[in-house]
């Protein structure tokens, strides 16, 4: 069953104009918001983090844009995607796209649950008037209104 | 046919992005071609003509046939398309 983007995101998911030390507390956080929606466990929060430690900053797959996420066995419960408005960027240590201010965790119980819905993602990013409106959002229901298109 | 693999982390992120986009540069482009997304460990080892990557991970891959190329904004498809298409001319090069 295909989910989409806006059924993934939970309103308590979505954070704007959050201000964060390091990217470890980005990740932390990104995946909290997901764990506050049921998206996910605790445990799954770690494994984020572990991730970008343990293959490097390859989540940032644009500049200013993050996707951390760990796999399904590392306590994802249901397809989830959480977004994260950062008032100050941080670095990820990434070559090409730090430093992050954009961040949108995510969880998924299986390979191909959340497809559809990272997918939609990705193609609402391919337009910079999309992505300039998510840095200038307000509010979370600016964010959702923009992702509802 | 080309063997293309789109390499990420794990598979459920940047890798299912990339596939997508390089299907339809490679789809555009008219080439015969199969697309995996795989880990940079499998990409090693496997037999390849393409592989498309981020930055991070291309260190990572010690392909010995293999063309590597880095894409560096997955969500741009013009940077995307360019480099299947120069990776295309490269091999039709040899």
């Amino acid at each position: 069953m295909e989910i989409e983007l806006r059924d993934a995101i939970d309103r308590r998911s979505v954070k704007v104009g959050a201000e964060v030390d390091d990217w470890r507390a980005a990740v932390r956080l990104a995946g909290s918001l997901l764990v506050d929606a049921g998206a996910a466990e605790e445990r799954y929060v770690d494994a984020m983090i572990r991730t970008v430690e343990e293959l490097g900053p390859y989540v940032v797959l644009a500049p200013g844009i993050a996707v951390p996420h760990a796999r399904p066995e590392h306590g994802a419960v249901q397809v989830g995607f959480s977004v994260l408005v950062l008032r100050t960027p941080v670095k990820f240590g990434a070559k090409d796209n730090d430093p992050v201010d954009l961040v949108f965790g995510f969880a998924t119980p299986s390979a191909e649950a959340h497809t559809a819905a990272l997918q939609k993602l990705a193609t609402f990013l391919e337009e910079a008037d999309n992505v300039d409106a998510l840095r200038g959002a307000g509010t979370a229901d600016d964010v959702l209104r923009l992702l509802e298109g | 046919m080309l063997k293309v693999f789109a390499v990420c982390g794990m598979g459920l992120g940047t890798g299912v992005v990339l596939k997508s986009r390089l299907k339809s540069a490679l789809d555009d482009a008219g080439v015969d071609y199969s697309l995996d997304v795989t880990d940079a460990s499998a990409a090693s080892g496997q037999q390849a003509d393409l592989i498309f990557t981020s930055a991070e991970l291309a260190d990572q891959i010690k392909n010995k046939k293999a063309r590597v190329y880095v894409i560096s904004n997955f969500t741009n498809r013009q940077e995307i398309n360019e480099t299947v298409g120069q990776a295309l001319d490269d091999i039709d090069a040899t």
